[in-house]
């Protein structure tokens, strides 16, 4: 995700937010509220669990912006990677009170209808729904089951009651495949 | 385990999805290896693009406002510390018993500082190695691209080189490019410029038409401006009389023309 042009640029949103600047923290709210709340949606199936993650997530925003070092990583990278940590940190915690994810999944909540999604995702987001489709089915469900259910690969292999060394090759093979199409659609991805 | 395996598991990692002993195996060979430092960093910009596959849901109108309370009710706080602060009882100590308490307690200060002290040295020692990868790949990008200017020059310069400039077509009327190659050796440099962006499943592929037949060069993609430079070998049919066209196909490449011509030479 990357801002709008004249829009002020993340890496400089997030330093102001490092100096306690409240204005900047609901600049980045407004910016990555969407995409956050729908990964932590994604993982946890919950709205309400969804709605405390996120508000955890911003407030370490505030408390640790200035741990955000750009020479390391892009801020998108960092916010999704805070987002995801939380989200999955709490999954597992709803898990062993035991309340499993397909209880939490009998929660209907509407999704935004897929003509009006379309128009809010990103021009990134787009490109990288396309480069998920090209993926192997197998493959893509390697990668799903890690990213969004927080599995390890002998867990993947357990599930899906594969051999372990098949799981590493399909999601290796996966993210190279998906790093590919990534850079030859995305310009500024390297 | 040598380098390129630990390399192999960098994508897992980045997932998170490695088992603890792989995990910890990896993190100990990041401690030491700062290309694989910066591998990683670039596997978990490409998982973090994962969280687009998530369908959009927005969140309820309140949490922002939650959040920006939670923040102006406790705007300086850096860190949250569970610990609380217990009065202890006073005691009287007499001399013998202070020295030796103090001699402990500076026992204790001196090892934190010297624990302190080697996580520090360690930590800037990992980021002058992070530092040191960087610049390397830097330099090593730099002189390809100089290597590739010269065999540029050379190949325009040269005293059996021929330079061939291709017009855009309906296609992309206002990209050219120019063709130049050595007719010994066919070595060819193609320099391109305003070539519209490609579809992800797209890729422009250069095609040598020698007595009406194509045959394929190279495939390749354009910056944002359109721009591309790619060398490739002008087969010997070629390199006498021939047509020289950019065509756009299928990402992998095609054997023949399957798409529209954006750039072509001169009928010779």
């Amino acid at each position: 995700m990357h801002p709008e042009p004249g829009q002020i640029p993340d890496n400089d949103l997030l330093s102001a937010v490092a100096r306690h600047d409240e204005a900047a923290l609901a600049a980045v709210y407004d910016r990555y509220k969407l995409i956050l709340f729908s990964l932590i949606f994604r993982i946890l199936h919950d709205r309400q669990e969804a709605e405390d993650v996120l508000q955890e997530v911003f407030i370490q925003v505030w408390r640790r912006a200035g741990d955000f070092n750009e020479a390391r990583g892009r801020a998108f990278t960092w916010l999704v990677t805070l987002a995801r940590s939380r989200a999955i940190d709490r999954l597992r915690a709803l898990a062993s009170r035991g309340r499993t994810i397909a209880e939490a999944a009998g929660e209907v909540i509407p999704e935004t209808a897929d003509a009006v999604a379309d128009a809010q995702r990103s021009e990134q987001g787009r490109v990288v729904r396309r480069a998920l489709a090209e993926l192997p089915e197998e493959q893509r469900r390697a990668l799903y089951l890690a990213y969004f259910e927080g599995l390890t690969q002998s867990e993947i292999a357990a599930r899906l009651g594969d051999p372990l060394g098949t799981v590493k090759t399909r999601m290796r093979a996966g993210m190279i495949k998906m790093r590919e199409v990534l850079m030859s659609g995305l310009p500024d991805f390297n | 385990m040598v380098h390129a395996d630990y390399q192999d598991m960098l994508a897992a990692r980045a997932l998170d999805a490695l088992d603890d002993t792989d995990a910890r195996l990896v993190d100990e060979h990041l401690a030491g290896c700062a290309e694989c430092v910066l591998e990683l960093e670039a596997w978990r910009d490409t998982a973090s693009l994962l969280a687009h596959n998530a369908n959009l849901v927005e969140p309820g109108a309140e949490i922002g406002k939650r959040i920006m309370d939670q923040v102006r009710r406790n705007p300086a706080a850096r860190a949250e510390t569970g610990g609380k602060v217990v009065l202890m009882p006073s005691r009287t100590f007499g001399t013998r018993r202070v020295l030796p308490a103090l001699l402990k307690i500076a026992a204790a200060i001196a090892f934190v500082a010297l624990i302190a002290g080697t996580f520090f040295f360690w930590k800037r020692d990992l980021e002058l190695r992070r530092e040191v990868a960087r610049l390397s790949r830097e330099i090593r990008s730099q002189q390809t691209e100089m290597a590739r200017e010269r065999d540029t020059i050379a190949l325009l310069t040269g005293p059996d080189s021929k330079r061939l400039e291709l017009a855009g077509t309906e296609q992309a009327k206002n990209a050219h490019a120019t063709f130049a190659f050595d007719r010994s050796s066919g070595r060819a440099v193609l320099v391109t410029e305003g070539l519209p962006a490609t579809a992800a499943d797209k890729a422009y592929e250069l095609w040598f038409i020698a007595n009406g037949h194509p045959l394929p060069g190279k495939v390749f993609a354009v910056d944002a401006s359109g721009r591309a430079t790619l060398s490739d070998l002008v087969p010997p049919e070629a390199r006498e009389h021939a047509v020289f066209a950019v065509t756009l196909e299928p990402r992998g490449g095609a054997s023949s023309p399957t798409g529209p011509i954006y750039l072509s030479s001169p009928s010779s």
